[in-house]
């Protein structure tokens, strides 16, 4: 299959790579561009491990082409932490996951940190009700899901402290 | 790891406070690696092919078309892993592909087994089936006439509880109450239920308490009750005791003999 350039937008900057028209984005991610924070769990959408946003919202990349996603924003977990002056910062759920336990092993963390990156800019004070539904397409086989429920709590808790801050900013 | 992003350090003392796991940061940021996002050079993939169906005796395998295929390095099936390579310890019996037939359960033809023989008093393996066979059901003797019997059991709650010990007993008796035959069995103090083979001495004797206690020792001696479980293995021994007491009294007793002290 002839291969053709595409150029992705990815956490903020463009990327190019020479894919066949078949190429899945998660290995398009993973193999042409190192960016190995997306994980392959199942490979048919069952488990939420590859998930991206696109343009905001969460998807699953093992389900994607890349060449249809030329003219979206993506964002994977490598582009989550906050950069700044001297290094980049943990996102507050970064920050959450870490002091609550919530990467557990570790594997589908990026994915589940990606969707609640999307509740939150959704909806910045969810019930667990909303919480757990959120995170419904993202398993975690260690099946601790009481420690990412209280990590995603953290998170907006340290959310709420930021908050005011920006408000007089803008 | 250049420059990944640090956690704040906790202020004071890290007693009672939750520390995060040393890797935590690599996990959440997606630096961690995991063996399927290194990329060695030379590295050799492999793929696994699954049969389309359960159960299927493997008549012959032809590989050959594969291992003409660009870039294909070697093709390897069953034949070439012919040593039996068990993980996990039900499955010892396992090869690395299938060979000969794969492996799923599924009928064999049938055959039949006394329950005694059917349960093994082994941890590991329980019962004495093959890999491939299941049981499909329990054959009842159609007659019990002239039998009676009893089963005691050892539980915390009344209903819907595994039993912590069990006795149960079931007798043939003439008119004078002497017992003719006798099944005895304990249960949940092994591995498997087992007879008691010492029940063979009540044959053709009326009801005997010295006898009773002799029988409950030898099945006492040979139990192995968990520690795992919600009461203490001294306790459970105790009560297998207690329990063969109550049974014999209440089967092979049968009101003939007033009460023991028990």
């Amino acid at each position: 299959m002839k291969k053709e350039l595409v150029r992705l937008r990815i956490n903020g900057q463009i990327r190019e790579a020479e894919v066949g028209p078949n190429k899945l984005l998660l290995d398009v991610l993973r193999q042409d561009f190192g960016l190995t924070g997306s994980k392959r769990g199942c490979d048919d959408s069952s488990c939420g491990a590859c998930t991206v946003l696109i343009d905001g919202e969460p998807q699953m990349s093992c389900l994607m082409l890349a060449v249809s996603y030329q003219e979206h924003e993506i964002t994977t977990i490598e582009g989550v932490a906050i950069p700044g002056e001297g290094g980049s910062e943990l996102d507050p759920l970064q920050r959450g996951f870490c002091m609550e336990g919530g990467a557990q092993c570790g594997y589908f963390t990026p994915g589940m940190i990606l969707t609640a990156k999307h509740l939150l800019a959704k909806n910045p004070e969810p019930t667990d009700r909303e919480i757990n539904e959120a995170l419904s397409g993202n398993l975690c086989r260690c099946t601790g899901y009481t420690q990412i429920l209280s990590s995603i709590r953290k998170a907006i808790e340290l959310l709420r402290e930021i908050q005011p801050v920006e408000v007089q900013q803008g | 790891m250049s420059q990944s992003p640090a956690l704040p350090s906790p202020n004071g003392s890290p007693i009672g406070a939750r520390i995060p796991m040393v890797d935590s940061v690599d996990k959440v940021t997606g630096a961690g690696k995991y063996a399927d996002d290194l990329t060695l050079p030379g590295t050799l993939v492999g793929k696994i092919l699954h049969s389309p169906h359960a159960h299927a005796h493997i008549r012959s395998n032809d590989t050959s078309e594969s291992e003409r295929l660009a870039g294909v390095y070697a093709v390897v099936t069953g034949r070439e892993t012919p040593v039996k390579y068990g993980i996990l310890p039900i499955g010892h019996d396992e090869t690395i592909f299938a060979v000969n037939k794969v492996l799923l359960a599924g009928p064999r033809g049938q055959r039949e087994m006394p329950l005694a023989e059917f349960y093994v008093n082994d941890g590991i393996i329980r019962m004495a089936k093959s890999r491939d066979e299941i049981a499909t059901g329990i054959r009842v003797p159609p007659t019990s006439a002239g039998w009676s019997g009893t089963y005691k059991k050892l539980r915390i709650r009344q209903s819907i509880d595994y039993p912590l010990a069990g006795v149960a007993v079931a007798m043939r008796k003439d008119g004078e109450g002497n017992c003719l035959q006798a099944r005895v069995a304990v249960n949940a103090v092994n591995p498997a239920p087992q007879l008691v083979k010492t029940a063979e001495l009540l044959k053709g004797k009326p009801y005997d308490p010295e006898l009773v206690e002799q029988v409950a020792h030898d099945a006492i001696r040979t139990s192995k009750p968990l520690r795992t479980s919600a009461s203490t293995p001294q306790y459970r021994r105790q009560m297998v005791r207690v329990f063969f007491r109550r049974a014999l009294r209440e089967v092979w007793g049968n009101g003939h003999i007033a009460g023991s002290a028990e």
